[in-house]
């Protein structure tokens, strides 16, 4: 389809998003996210059953965190798609930057990592 | 096991906001198991706590540890090399084993992490509810191997107090009546003649009414 | 590639370009080639990620190629050689299902020359098609089905279990254990196999609508097609049919549309012009489906006469029964007005539903939908396997279809099967999650969350995963309180560098 996104976006496979630790998703933003998306399978629809469902938790939980510490928890956030939503994945991906862009910066790579500041929103997908 | 759970962030981030150099203490026991304060919590509030300090302007230290028992000295001994580096820590074992780090550690502030609750089961992943007291005395084999001082809201002794309706307990109605279980369980056990012997008023002493307790074992010390 | 390695000494390797599915093993294999584990191989897909989604953007595009490299490169940097446990593979099939489906499934197997079981929890093979007398074509089903359970029955691979009851089922890929109990003195027996098919089906939904069960000529399309084939002199008596379309389909129950029951009014529509060219009937629909070339019939029936009338949802046809005279209230799509006619019967397009899977699904741990239909592992790549190796799927339990698909899918699912059984040089993968003992706490929260039922505490009071078993979906590892699980292939400090290497 090739269809079109911001580049904002760095993609990090996991075999499924059972798999995505929340501890990542906090240590993306540790080293200077601005945002994390965590893309897996329809609820009901996992591969491996359950996983997407125990992602959910975690980025539900990384929301608060992210709100008690003064990043706001929208900058992280997770979506559910088929192989076959590639027009909603390319919706996504923009929504998500505008978001991003709105919030401006994280203020953790404001403060912290001054080095490369390429705008880029780190991402995790199944 | 030991029941907590982990306590508000916000708490947490109140305790040390302060300090510059922080550790943050797990404990790989019962904490580990009801998920309030294993290493991956120490994780994920080390990280917490990093976030805050870098988007607030602040260059603090947060380390990690996880030791095997905070309730041991041997195993708070690990720390003892690195202690001197830091201000403060959190601690994510229970009450027992944070006020042991602080007592080891007695120059440094030890903050809790979790909220210590109380000695129960986990009857399914993230559910736990309490079995035991510690009060000193155990009259399970009285009682059906149902625990009236931990289960019964009133810690009555001898029968349900007159708040018990249809089987649950007038303080809530999400909490089964003890001594509607105690009697089911005892008629189950064909026991139902224990009620007709009536229960001594227990002897608290060895209870917290006693004061702080202590065991001393001298079968096992030489 | 295999010379640079060799020349210069490389104990890694990053390819940057497109996609690891169809790629990754090919390079692997040169990796292997090479003299090198093939797990040390990491690709960056600067193609599908990158320049395919960025071409407008070629400057930013190239900066986020750079980035897809650093990463795959950082990555590759702590990946580590994984060893593949040869698998054993039992050469014997199990099908689940005695209907068309499996029975072309089992077929296939038995004539690819492997040992295959069927197990049909019904006391008779043949399922939805017993029940159909002809296609839309106009094949005598009943002939085709009795041909097709004769040479499934005296192939002498082939083994029919009737009134068959999955129990138990154990094991992995190649390894499989099935426990059943089987015919009416219920006696228990296990099978041991190296693939399972599954295809248990689905059946005609009951309706509770439109009056149905209150009158005997309110119907559903599989009760019509047995009373035109028993009782055509009656049927060709009737003045006019009515049929409801998307009974028991699209609603909020089961959204999904049945997708045969559009093609069934038609087919039955055409028989009754058939039997009497006088009979009027009407198809009253939300959407008519006549996929594909079954277009020509809905054209045919068109010509014939058969009234086509559309209906809302929101405003739904109403069957009245007075005293036995049968009529039905509709909102004519163009006058914009209801209309009232009396009718000689009403044939509700009843959808097609799962069978009942619960307990299957759970003992065999297979995904199925909202509506209990199996998922397939991927709807473009794997369409008739299942995530979990060694499974696969065919025929109406993975969703309503006709019965040429159920023998195409079938065929496509024996195939797959046949695949696997015949490969004897095959693999454990490499991406299995592995505990430490040392520290583990043995507080069952693998036990309890992996979705498999893999981890177990061992006889040392620990967790320990049999890589056999573990899908490596990495669940368990993300939920351990004590950190002590990694996913091989997939390890924290390899995501880590990952992101670290952006900023």
């Amino acid at each position: 389809m090739r269809l079109q996104y911001p580049p904002t976006v760095r993609i990090i496979e996991v075999p499924c998003t059972g798999k995505v630790d929340i501890i990542h998703l906090l240590q993306a933003f540790e080293y200077g996210a601005d945002g994390v998306i965590v893309v897996g399978c329809m609820e009901g629809d996992c591969h491996y059953q359950k996983g997407n469902l125990y992602a959910k938790t975690r980025v539900k939980r990384a929301k608060e965190i992210l709100d008690k510490v003064g990043l706001g928890g929208e900058r992280v956030a997770m979506f559910n798609l088929s192989s076959g939503m590639g027009g909603r994945f390319a919706e996504i991906i923009k929504e998500m930057t505008n978001k991003i862009l709105e919030l401006g910066p994280s203020p953790v790579r404001g403060a912290a990592a001054k080095a490369k500041a390429t705008g880029a929103a780190g991402e995790v997908t199944a | 096991m030991i029941k907590a759970k982990p306590k508000p962030l916000e708490e947490i981030i109140d305790n040390v906001k302060d300090f510059n150099k922080l550790l943050i203490a797990g404990c790989d026991g019962c904490v580990t198991v009801c998920e309030a304060g294993g290493l991956k919590e120490v994780k994920i509030l080390a990280a917490a706590l990093r976030l805050y300090f870098t988007q607030a302007g602040k260059q603090v230290q947060v380390d990690e540890a996880s030791l095997t028992r905070q309730c041991e000295k041997e195993y708070l001994a690990q720390l003892s090399d690195r202690m001197d580096g830091y201000d403060a820590a959190v601690s994510l074992a229970c009450g027992v084993g944070a006020q042991y780090l602080a007592e080891m550690y007695n120059h440094k502030i030890v903050f809790p992490g979790v909220d210590t609750c109380f000695m129960g089961v986990n009857e399914e992943r993230g559910l736990y509810s309490e079995r035991c007291q510690a009060c000193g005395r155990c009259i399970l084999a009285e009682t059906g191997g149902i625990c009236p001082i931990a289960r019964c809201s009133k810690r009555m002794l001898n029968g349900p107090c007159g708040g018990s309706d249809k089987g649950k307990c007038e303080i809530n109605p999400d909490i089964p009546c003890a001594w509607e279980l105690i009697y089911e369980r005892l008629k189950t056990l064909g026991q139902l003649d224990r009620f007709e012997r009536p229960v001594e008023p227990k002897d608290w002493s060895t209870s917290r009414d006693g004061g702080p307790r202590k065991i001393v074992r001298e079968d096992l010390r030489i | 590639m295999t010379k640079v390695i060799k020349e210069h000494q490389l104990n890694r390797m990053v390819v940057a370009a497109c996609t690891p599915i169809t790629h990754e093993p090919l390079f692997r294999e040169t990796m292997i080639d090479a003299g090198l584990n093939k797990y040390l191989f990491e690709m960056a897909n600067i193609r599908n990620q990158d320049s395919w989604v960025h071409m407008k953007e070629p400057e930013k595009a190239t900066e986020k190629a750079k980035d897809l490299v650093r990463m795959a490169v950082a990555r590759a940097s702590l990946l580590k050689p994984l060893m593949e446990k040869p698998l054993t593979v039992i050469q014997r099939a199990v099908v689940i299902g005695g209907g068309v489906a499996g029975l072309n499934a089992a077929l296939n197997l038995g004539d690819q020359g492997f040992e295959t079981i069927v197990l049909e929890k019904d006391d008779q093979l043949g399922g939805n098609a017993r029940n159909i007398h002809h296609t839309i074509e106009g094949l005598e089903v009943a002939a085709y089905l009795d041909g097709l359970i004769e040479r499934v029955k005296s192939h002498d691979k082939i083994q029919v279990l009737t009134g068959a009851l999955v129990v138990g089922y154990q094991g992995y890929k190649g390894n499989f254990t099935t426990e059943v109990l089987v015919g009416p003195g219920m006696y228990e027996r296990k099978i041991d196999h190296g693939v399972t098919v599954v295809a248990t089906g689905a059946h005609e939904y009951q309706p509770k609508e439109f009056l149905y069960g209150q009158h005997h000529r309110i119907m559903t399309q599989l009760e019509l097609g047995h009373f035109l084939h028993d009782q055509a002199a009656e049927a060709a008596q009737w003045g006019r049919v009515a049929m409801i379309q998307c009974v028991g389909s699209r609603n909020e129950e089961n959204p999904n549309c049945s997708r045969i029951c559009c093609q069934g009014a038609v087919k039955y529509a055409l028989q009754l012009k058939k039997i009497n060219p006088e009979t009027e009937v009407l198809i009253l629909y939300r959407d008519m489906r006549t996929y594909g070339l079954m277009e020509d019939y809905y054209m045919e029936a068109r010509n014939q006469g058969v009234l086509f009338a559309r209906f809302d949802p929101e405003r739904l046809p109403e069957v009245m029964n007075d005293n036995g005279a049968l009529s039905i209230t509709f909102i004519d799509h163009v006058l914009e007005r209801p209309v009232t006619l009396p009718l000689d019967a009403v044939i509700l397009s009843a959808g097609a539903w799962a069978n009942d899977t619960e307990e299957l699904a759970s003992l065999l741990k297979l995904p199925r939908n909202a509506s209990g239909f199996f998922i397939e592992a991927h709807a473009k790549l794997r369409p008739v396997d299942f995530a979990s190796e060694g499974i696969f799927l065919c025929g109406m339990a993975h969703s309503p279809k006709l019965i040429s698909e159920s023998i195409a899918q079938a065929q496509a699912a024996a195939s797959r099967a046949g695949a696997f059984l015949a490969d004897t040089n095959q693999t454990i993968s490499g991406v299995t999650a592995h505990v430490d003992p040392e520290r583990c706490a043995a507080c069952l929260v693998c036990v309890r969350t992996c979705p498999y039922g893999v981890p177990q505490i061992n006889q040392e009071n620990v967790s320990e995963i049999n890589v056999a078993l573990c899908q490596g979906c990495g669940t368990c590892a993300s939920e351990c309180p004590a950190k002590v699980i990694q996913v091989s292939h997939f390890e924290d400090d390899q995501l880590s560098a990952k992101i670290k290497t952006l900023f």
